[in-house]
């Protein structure tokens, strides 16, 4: 396997990928290029055919789970006024931490070549159901990594392995992409040839600026009070209050044993506000209160079939910021 | 509708042979529980782990292969139990119960990975002569004092124990194969009249075959063998009465 790092002169992009080969995807009805792959699969509302060289193909067990983190620089002024800025443009880190457990010495090797051959540095193609053979009305299910997310190139740098008896084995894999940003943010959870009631979903839940998706009852609620102090060796302390804004709270909120459909609001909620546009929840009782929010990361495990738990981290902020009116 | 059926036998089939079965019992349970949310409404209910379901059974053999005994390895079946069909079966626990004069009783559970489909319905087992094993007729070999400290067992058990580990993907709700774990076999020998105590040190080493028969000598089943430790021992004593006491072998197959 080679890498062809040089320049593709004339394009700001390389398009051209060991992993995606025009003479395999000659001909009609097929996207010839990486470039046409890459632009066409997300837009086009039927997917045409296409086929990587050599995909991972090997799917993950239940427990497994993907992390969604937005980088920021926060700063906070006087009076408890934050702002937000986003560090680099590429700041969307998303990462699957993937359990093959229970693994024959056959499979279990394929998988450690597979990734060793990689050597930590070749991006591959995450692809446990191929194109050839899906449906028009299926298709889009080959770009899948794990549904629902459309994000298939990662690299993967180590790879712990159990071995818990006689062919069996269990590895630990842990894949990285962090080509994501705000310009290509929407292809995570949607493509254009996926069904509509899925469409429609992440359409009405990515605009929402009130969260109205209750959360498991058990929650973590950190209320912290910001005030000035004064303190001397020689003197006892003095406190203050420091102006407006001084209460604030983080919350861990999760969504536990949620279906498909609900996994799919809250993600649609979560990933498309980006860790910069706030949102506005309503905090039950003890001390109901309804304030506005931001969430830096979102953790989401695979528990079982059409079952999924999602963590996600939020704290207080001062004023409202939204991009989309409403 | 409900649908009530009623059986005069017990009809259990695995893989297509019918089986003499006692009594046989089917389980499954989802381990689902509430979701209770934010303000302590009940949401909906769900599972976060994998179903499980098993079906056990006891039996008497009618032939001299018991095929259920196969099964002990890296191999599935198919069954059907009072019309539920099931696929995907393992082995868990095989075992055998001889007592004398009484017929010989084999037990077999089985994980089933695969679903089930849960339409009822009746049937009966039939057979032109059943001839069973019977306790008494049990060809034993070295079943002595000088090996296990008895010369005569009243009662034997034996049980072979396979751990099967499924192994489930995201996507699916059955596993995508099932990993072949440890085999142990144990026999437990009761009897009476010890001679002598063993030398108990968990090293000593045993092997013993015994081969269920019938009145007319005609061999149930395959020889039930076991050689590998002697890892306990009991003696038990009362007024009056004789010495009492158990011998266990342990034998780590795989």
């Amino acid at each position: 396997m080679s890498c062809n790092y040089t320049f593709n002169s004339g394009q700001f992009h390389n398009l051209e990928k060991d992993y995606y080969s025009e003479t395999t995807n000659a001909g009609g009805g097929n996207y010839n290029t990486y470039g046409d792959f890459i632009s066409g699969s997300k837009v086009d509302s039927t997917l045409k055919n296409f086929e990587y060289e050599n995909s991972f193909s090997f799917t993950p067990s239940y427990g497994s789970s993907v992390q969604i983190d937005f980088v920021s620089e926060i700063m906070e002024y006087g009076n408890g006024y934050i702002t937000q800025t986003p560090l680099g443009l590429n700041r969307i880190l998303f990462s699957m931490s993937l359990d093959f457990n229970n693994r024959s010495d056959s499979e279990s090797e394929k998988i450690i070549n597979y990734i060793a051959e990689r050597k930590g540095a070749s991006k591959f193609m995450f692809q446990p159901i191929p194109r050839p053979g899906l449906s028009s009305s299926d298709a889009h299910k080959s770009l899948y990594s794990l549904k629902p997310y459309f994000l298939q190139e990662f690299i993967c740098e180590n790879i712990p392995t159990q071995i818990a008896y006689t062919d069996n084995n269990s590895i630990k894999l842990n894949f990285i992409n962090d080509e994501m940003s705000a310009l290509n943010i929407k292809s995570i959870l949607h493509i254009e040839s996926m069904s509509s009631a899925e469409k429609n979903i992440i359409d009405e839940y990515r605009q929402k600026y009130v969260l109205d998706l209750n959360p498991s009852v058990s929650m973590s609620r950190e209320i912290t009070i910001r005030n000035q102090a004064f303190q001397s060796a020689q003197s006892k302390s003095f406190y203050t209050t420091d102006g407006e804004n001084v209460r604030k709270e983080n919350l861990r909120l999760t969504f536990e044993k949620i279906d498909d459909a609900k996994l799919l609001k809250i993600l649609s909620f979560f990933i498309f506000k980006q860790g910069v546009e706030s949102f506005k929840f309503k905090v039950k009782r003890p001390d109901e209160r309804t304030a506005e929010f931001m969430c830096m990361s979102i953790d989401h495990t695979y528990l079982y079939k059409g079952t999924h738990t999602v963590s996600v981290s939020i704290f207080e902020v001062p004023i409202k910021k939204r991009f989309i009116k409403c | 509708m409900s649908k009530y059926v009623k059986y005069n036998e017990c009809e259990v089939k695995i893989n297509e042979e019918n089986i003499f079965a006692l009594s046989a019992s089917l389980s499954a349970s989802s381990s689902s529980s509430a979701n209770i949310v934010h303000g302590g409404i009940i949401e909906s209910y769900s599972s976060a782990v994998e179903s499980s379901t098993n079906i056990s059974f006891q039996y008497y053999i009618t032939g001299e292969i018991d095929n259920i005994r196969n099964l002990t390895g890296d191999i599935s079946c198919s069954g059907e139990f009072g019309g539920i069909q099931f696929s995907g079966a393992y082995l868990t626990s095989y075992s055998v119960s001889i007592k004398p004069y009484l017929p010989v009783v084999f037990s077999a559970s089985f994980n089933i990975f695969s679903g089930f489909n849960d339409t009822l319905s009746t049937g009966n087992f039939t057979s032109e002569s059943l001839e069973l094993a019977n306790g008494a007729h049990t060809t034993l070999s070295n079943i002595n004092s000088s090996n296990v400290g008895m010369d005569n067992p009243q009662e034997i058990n034996y049980s072979i124990d396979c751990s099967r580990v499924p192994n489930y993907v995201i996507g699916q709700e059955f596993p995508q194969d099932v990993r072949f774990g440890s085999v142990v076999k144990n026999l437990s020998l009761k009897g009476e009249n010890i001679g002598s105590l063993i030398n108990f040190s968990g090293k000593d080493f045993a092997k013993i075959e015994i081969q269920p028969k019938t009145n007319n000598n005609v061999s149930r089943g395959q020889v039930i063998d076991c050689s590998g430790i002697i890892n306990s021992q009991s003696l038990q004593v009362s007024k009056n009465g004789l010495v009492n006491g158990s011998v266990d072998l342990l034998e780590r197959v795989r």
